[in-house]
């Protein structure tokens, strides 16, 4: 028998740092690259071979450096900036080409900018270890849907070696996905402050991917290292497990709903995960993927919608927990769930009726449609899963931004509904243009203080390619004018017709602004931008940014990073373990090799 | 009511398309409203008696996560003025047939666009009837034009998975018919 590493033992990827090209999750062929994709790439990859010689680097080192994405950025704006907007630090000319280059801003390094506090509204990752790889294993089904070759293969024996060893290098490929590589993505290789653990569906909890057990151990784990809230978490909850029909209570409703309130009363829990689109046709066993066809999901607006808010609002209320409902709205994630109950249409319907209740959309109903300025009322469908989709539901109801701007102002914020951009952001950050129509129709429709930038990270992998394009996009001029951004932004979330970071915005008190600073400096703190990195979402949640800010520069995880990374502050600033890959089949050749594969399952 | 079968509710769809012959909407006109849809869809609205129809195959989507695409919709306008005490609308359905996915969506607006009321109704249905009633959250003025847009609407579907057929999330085919035969202030 051979062992592994009598063979060559694979090195550490020495990918882009910011990789656009297309990839599957193993069902589906990869696009063919665009024009654009290849050209970003092609770009890139000249480029990194250029300055790593400047840097003196080999490529597998440089290509984990905060210059590595300072390049990165330079690609996309070079192939896709132009009338819409463009990226920071490398917006002319090739980066690094002169004195005091782009490759040294901060803003592609890892230490948090001015006034920046990074709250990803959307972490995941999973017990691998639990109940549920016996008693729910449509759930593995699941993850090799969203992974695939990320995972790896199940550990055995084949051919005469060891097979297993995912890319992530567990032996087990659920533990890339598990509590250690989690903290690692997080809160080694990123700069986010605090994370969120949101939830998985499934009940009962023990058989669920990530139990609230197993959840509030990480969150401790999280906390008692730092000494300060570095973590928080999510429940999940589900009005209709046992579903025998429209109109009758479902069978475990009674027995789910006792759960949540004794959660409530027991657990320190910060918001309620929804999925409308998780079906149960089966008593509340929930089948493998593709025996049975759940169509049994729920809306808002309906009995079981109803019933759930009802329910949550009630034992919020009794418990003194935050009234937070975050749903999944937008991917279809055909073949797991009833995906038409995954439009956004009923989020303006609910918002408007409870508006006690913060609602988080998660992924603003996105379902990978191109990104564009919104087409207006007459021409949007609410049932379908998009953006567009999303804010034609708020505005059907007279409950988007529009109708709730100030006296003296010219932009509003909904009362209690939240953009969420996990997935979103992702998707459309590798196009300028697409980037700007994103934050742009969400600013004016939903509200600048109402976008929250979660990474759906560990999904992704390592989340921070989406915090160095937030910090650096830019609105052109053509953008600030189509949606009243004058400074892109940069504009003050309370009236973003000024300035944040001037501090002749902040000499006088502001007319219509009750608090507006008067001191004369600069506030990045209120600027849109760092509204969307986590200051929104803090609020949200009743968390005070500074004061964590306080604590987390002399916590452990602090010490740990800073003896984690190399050359901290500089262009060569590194972390050495990055993942730096995208795992899953990137052509049609790669994802037919992997299909016929003897132990390929859909 | 029976959950039934999407095969029967497509079919059915399929004939009253081709035969439709439903009663007048007496009393109340209507001009068309918005439609939309890719290429998948189809959709028809009849002002002269108030119906209207969408269907789709679902061939969008490549992959498991996304199903990109536009779903049908099409809807019939009505406007009439408020009086002192209108603070709700009832809009009637009959011989209402929907799959699972589409809705009737009822909204309510008022002068230059202002929204008054939304509510919509689910499928499943076949050959029902009865109302949507909105309740109005905004009050309209004596006077006031109201218009009520009465749609069928439908997300975009999903190709059924190449390797497991029939999964959830996707059918091959979904539609929706229905003919509204008023539109009431209240």
């Amino acid at each position: 028998m051979k062992l592994p590493w009598n063979e060559s033992w694979p090195d550490i990827p020495e990918d882009v740092a910011i990789d656009v090209m297309p990839t599957s999750n193993g069902e589906y062929v990869p696009k063919p690259p665009t024009h654009k994709q290849l050209a970003i790439m092609a770009l890139q990859d000249q480029e990194i071979e250029r300055q790593r010689r400047r840097f003196n680097m080999d490529r597998r080192s440089f290509v984990r450096t905060a210059a590595a994405y300072g390049i990165g950025l330079w690609a996309i704006n070079a192939v896709t900036a132009g009338r819409w907007g463009s990226y920071a630090y490398a917006a002319d000319g090739r980066p690094g080409d002169a004195p005091g280059a782009e490759l040294e801003n901060p803003g592609i390094q890892l230490a948090n900018l001015p006034g920046e506090f990074i709250l990803d509204t959307q972490g995941h990752h999973l017990d691998a270890n639990g109940r549920w790889r016996l008693e729910n294993p449509g759930f593995e089904e699941f993850l090799k849907l969203w992974t695939s070759s990320a995972m790896g293969s199940m550990p055995g024996v084949d051919k005469g070696g060891f097979k297993g060893f995912g890319p992530g290098g567990e032996i087990d490929p659920m533990q890339n996905l598990g509590r250690y590589h989690y903290f690692k993505e997080m809160f080694l290789d990123s700069s986010t402050t605090v994370s969120l653990l949101t939830a998985l569906p499934n009940l009962p909890d023990e058989t669920n991917i990530l139990p609230v057990a197993y959840a509030i151990e990480t969150a401790g784990l999280a906390n008692h290292l730092s000494q300060s809230q570095r973590c928080f978490i999510h429940a999940f909850a589900q009005p209709n497990r046992g579903y025998i029909g429209p109109h009758a209570t479902p069978l475990h409703q009674a027995e789910d709903f006792q759960w949540m309130e004794d959660t409530a009363k027991n657990v320190d829990i910060h918001g309620w995960k929804l999925y409308c689109g998780w079906g149960d046709c089966t008593g509340g066993t929930p089948p493998p993927l593709g025996s049975s066809p759940p169509m049994n999901g729920w809306w808002f607006d309906d009995d079981m919608g109803m019933a759930i808010v009802e329910h949550i609002d009630r034992i919020c209320d009794k418990y003194n927990r935050p009234k937070v409902i975050c749903t999944h709205k937008g991917l279809a994630f055909n073949g797991t769930f009833d995906s038409d109950k995954f439009s956004p249409r009923d989020m303006g319907v609910v918002g408007r009726q409870y508006p006690q209740i913060k609602f988080y959309t998660y992924h603003c109903g996105y379902d990978g449609e191109y990104m564009a300025a919104y087409p207006g009322d007459e021409v949007v469908n609410s049932s379908n899963r998009s953006v567009d989709a999303f804010i034609k539901s708020l505005r059907e109801n007279a409950w988007d931004a529009t109708k709730f701007v100030p006296h003296g102002l010219e932009h509003g914020n909904t009362v209690n509904m939240y953009a969420e951009l996990g997935s979103v952001w992702w998707n459309c950050m590798n196009d300028v243009d697409q980037a700007v129509h994103l934050l742009g129709k969400l600013i004016t429709y939903v509200g600048a203080q109402r976008i929250v930038l979660g990474t759906d990270c560990i999904w992704y992998g390592n989340p921070q390619p989406q915090f160095v394009t937030m910090r650096a996009l830019q609105f052109s001029n053509e953008a600030k004018e189509l949606y009243n951004l004058p400074h892109g932004l940069d504009g003050d979330r309370w009236d973003p017709r000024r300035n944040a970071l001037s501090a002749g915005s902040y000499r006088h008190a502001h007319p219509d602004v009750t608090g507006w600073p008067t001191d004369g400096r600069a506030h990045p703190e209120r600027s849109i931008r760092n509204g969307i990195l986590g200051r929104n979402a803090a609020k949200a949640y009743g968390i005070d940014p500074d004061a964590h800010r306080g604590l987390i520069k002399a916590d452990q995880v602090e010490t740990m990073r800073q003896a984690y990374i190399l050359n901290a502050g500089t262009a060569r600033e590194q972390a050495s373990f990055r993942s730096n890959q995208m795992v899953g089949p990137r052509t049609r050749r790669e994802f037919f090799r992997m299909v016929t594969a003897p132990d390929y399952q859909p | 009511m029976k959950r039934i079968g999407i095969p029967l509710v497509a079919v059915a769809l399929a004939a009253a398309v081709v035969s439709a012959n439903p009663a007048h909407a007496a009393g109340t006109s209507y001009s068309a409203g918005p439609a939309n849809g890719d290429a998948s869809t189809y959709h028809q609205v009849d002002t002269g008696d108030g119906t209207i129809t969408i269907f789709q195959h679902n061939t969008r989507q490549a992959g498991t996560v996304h199903c990109v695409g536009e779903g049908p919709r099409a809807t019939l306008a009505n406007t009439q003025p408020a009086t002192a005490d209108t603070s709700a609308v009832k809009v009637a359905y009959t011989d209402a047939i929907l799959t699972d996915a589409p809705v009737i969506d009822v909204l309510v607006t008022g002068d230059n666009g202002r929204v008054l009321g939304h509510r919509a109704a689910f499928g499943p249905m076949y050959y029902d009837s009865g109302n949507v009633t909105v309740p109005l959250f905004a009050k309209p003025r004596a006077g006031e034009a109201v218009r009520t847009l009465i749609g069928l609407q439908m997300h975009a579907g999903c190709l059924p998975m190449p390797f497991v057929l029939g999964v959830p999330g996707s059918r091959f085919l979904e539609g929706a018919r229905a003919t509204f035969p008023s539109v009431t202030l209240s």
